[in-house]
């Protein structure tokens, strides 16, 4: 398989699309994309190429979801000096699992800050070759992310105030502000400050909704049950919904 | 019949039939409406006529009603049909989880003074004592009622909601509603693509940082977390908090959050719990073959394990905006 032939297969991947979105628009970015059913033999030998060697207190891994192979990876990135870790936000690397849409013989490739990487002009062209003549066709894709490719781009744009389930103001996030509400129970005061929304003040029993974190990313939202009180993050969304 | 009255008619059924396609034709758009109940927000986002949201509002609103009235703490009603089924369901996975998931911690909840919210932390005497009223087992189930021992008292607090949600949602479905989600406080049920014709995208609250631990993609199913940063409190330095390990009678000290995921809400919110509070999460999944379940143990490590919609369907760290 060539390498337009290996893009072309992982492109119809429905995960590729937004890693390269965002390979492309945070740095660094570097991503490898493996398909193959035996990552554990191939994946300390393309993360050492690629420049990532284990770091005095190693360094760290997670997975993104259930990985057909997780066990084997641990194993194997744990004898090249690697540690297992969670949550993803402590680790340096983050692998997940996607099947495709249809086998494709193994290869692996490389993003760089959305740049493919050409691997067979290094020491790794061998491999790559040796993957695609000798091992069986495979359906199964490993993603290996950057941890520091997979920051938020989420920030809310306006604190959407709603009470009794009505919307009752929408508050840039961009401007410092404070304003009073009137809600069923009494008033709300809600702050905005550096891109963050607050309660600064309820007239509720408990006060969980002023002891609440700011909210300042898509999505999140501060309430008030006494008061029938929801401050509501809008913006370019990435969730429909939340729990916990 | 002149021809001009025929022409007359014939104008009149035609302006008519205007009116009729007119009538028929309103359009279907999502829709938005919040709702108060189980001393937390109920969202719910559907896809339906004006008038089916109407109606679909106001069905939620009388299930929920429904379910608050029945299962809220010091008004159970132990000869009710919600409650008898409720218990049956509740038995059933407190006897399937080791007796991990159970309803009868009410008197644990109070003794550590969760419901007053005047809270203490009780000595072992005080936990010993209070112990011999906890355990489903102990509960007797007669023809139209079910007999508590004396001293026992239930908490629904780990099942009630997600059933409500469940009955919610299969009742909107029946009413014609093909895409929605109902997610009281975080015990959710979707179906259908959202809005963007995708899977739903459930941001999992991380459990000690700002913002989201993963996202999960689903289609059909439900949702529900057991966190320890959802209700506690702290003393001397020690985070207490509302999930209680039934055996012992201390908050379960295994986990930060469960998140669990299948076919139905109820059982995703008391699984939740159950896998929250037990030292062996994979094996009462093995009794669960429908469900997975994302965990963050106590030290911050998050270990996905059972069925998920799809090998994708869970994704570590924020999602991108791919709208």
């Amino acid at each position: 398989m060539d390498r337009r032939h290996f893009i072309k297969t992982v492109l119809s991947t429905s995960l590729l699309t937004p890693l390269l979105g965002q390979a492309k628009s945070e740095e660094p970015a570097l991503v490898l994309f493996l398909i193959g059913n035996h990552p554990h033999d191939h994946l300390p030998v393309l993360l050492a190429d690629i420049g990532v060697e284990p770091s005095p207190s190693g360094n760290r891994f997670s997975f993104g979801n259930p990985h057909p192979s997780m066990d084997k990876i641990k194993d194997a990135l744990g004898r090249a000096g690697w540690k297992y870790a969670s949550p993803a936000s402590s680790t340096s690397w983050v692998f997940s699992f996607q099947p495709l849409q249809h086998s494709a013989r193994p290869s692996f490739t490389l993003i760089r800050d959305g740049k493919i990487v050409d691997v067979r002009s290094r020491s790794l062209s061998l491999l790559w070759t040796k993957m695609n003549s000798s091992e069986p066709l495979s359906d199964s894709l490993t993603i290996a992310s950057f941890q520091a490719t997979r920051q938020p781009s989420s920030q809310g744009r306006t604190a959407a105030i709603f009470i009794d389930g009505k919307k009752r103001g929408a508050l840039a996030l961009g401007k410092s502000q404070t304003r009073r509400f009137d809600s069923l129970g009494g008033e709300v005061v809600v702050g905005i400050e550096e891109g963050r929304a607050v309660v600064l003040a309820s007239t509720c029993r408990h006060k969980i909704c002023r002891l609440s974190l700011p909210a300042s990313l898509a999505g999140e939202r501060i309430v008030c049950a006494p008061n029938r009180f929801i401050l509501k993050i809008e913006g370019p969304g990435f969730v429909d919904t939340v729990t916990g | 019949m002149s021809t001009l009255s025929r022409a007359r008619t014939g104008f009149h059924l035609f302006i008519l039939l205007l009116a009729v396609a007119a009538a028929c034709r309103v359009k279907e758009r999502w829709q938005e409406y919040t709702l108060f109940f189980f001393d937390t927000l109920c969202e719910v986002q559907i896809y339906g006529r004006e008038t089916q949201v109407s109606a679909a509002r106001d069905e939620t609103r009388r299930i929920f009603t429904v379910i608050e009235d029945d299962f809220s703490p010091g008004r159970q009603d132990l000869t009710s049909s919600l409650v008898i089924e409720l218990f049956q369901h509740s038995r059933q996975v407190y006897l399937n989880t080791g007796a991990c998931f159970d309803i009868t911690v009410g008197p644990l909840v109070e003794l550590w003074g969760f419901p007053s919210r005047a809270y203490h932390v009780p000595d072992a005497e005080e936990v010993r004592a209070v112990l011999l009223f906890v355990g489903t087992d102990k509960i007797r189930l007669e023809k139209n009622r079910i007999v508590l021992q004396p001293g026992m008292k239930l908490d629904w607090g780990g099942i009630a909601k997600g059933w409500a949600v469940d009955l919610a949602a299969r009742a909107l479905r029946d009413m014609g509603i093909t895409r929605g989600y109902i997610n009281a406080g975080g015990d959710l049920f979707c179906w259908g693509p959202n809005p963007d014709g995708r899977d739903w995208r459930i941001g999992i609250k991380h459990p000690r940082q700002k913002g989201f631990l993963g996202i999960l993609s689903l289609r059909d199913g439900g949702v529900a977390t057991s966190g320890d940063y959802q209700r506690y409190f702290e003393k001397d330095g020690i985070r207490y908090h509302h999930i209680f390990n039934p055996a012992s009678g201390y908050p379960a000290r295994e986990r930060q959050s469960v998140t669990a995921i299948g076919p139905q809400a109820m059982l995703c919110d008391a699984l939740a719990t159950a896998l929250f509070v037990s030292p062996q999460p994979e094996a009462i999944l093995k009794k669960y073959p429908e469900y997975g379940a994302v965990l963050v143990s106590s030290r911050g490590e998050v270990i996905t394990m059972g069925k998920f919609p799809n090998p994708g369907a869970f994704q570590i760290g924020p999602a991108m905006d791919q709208r």
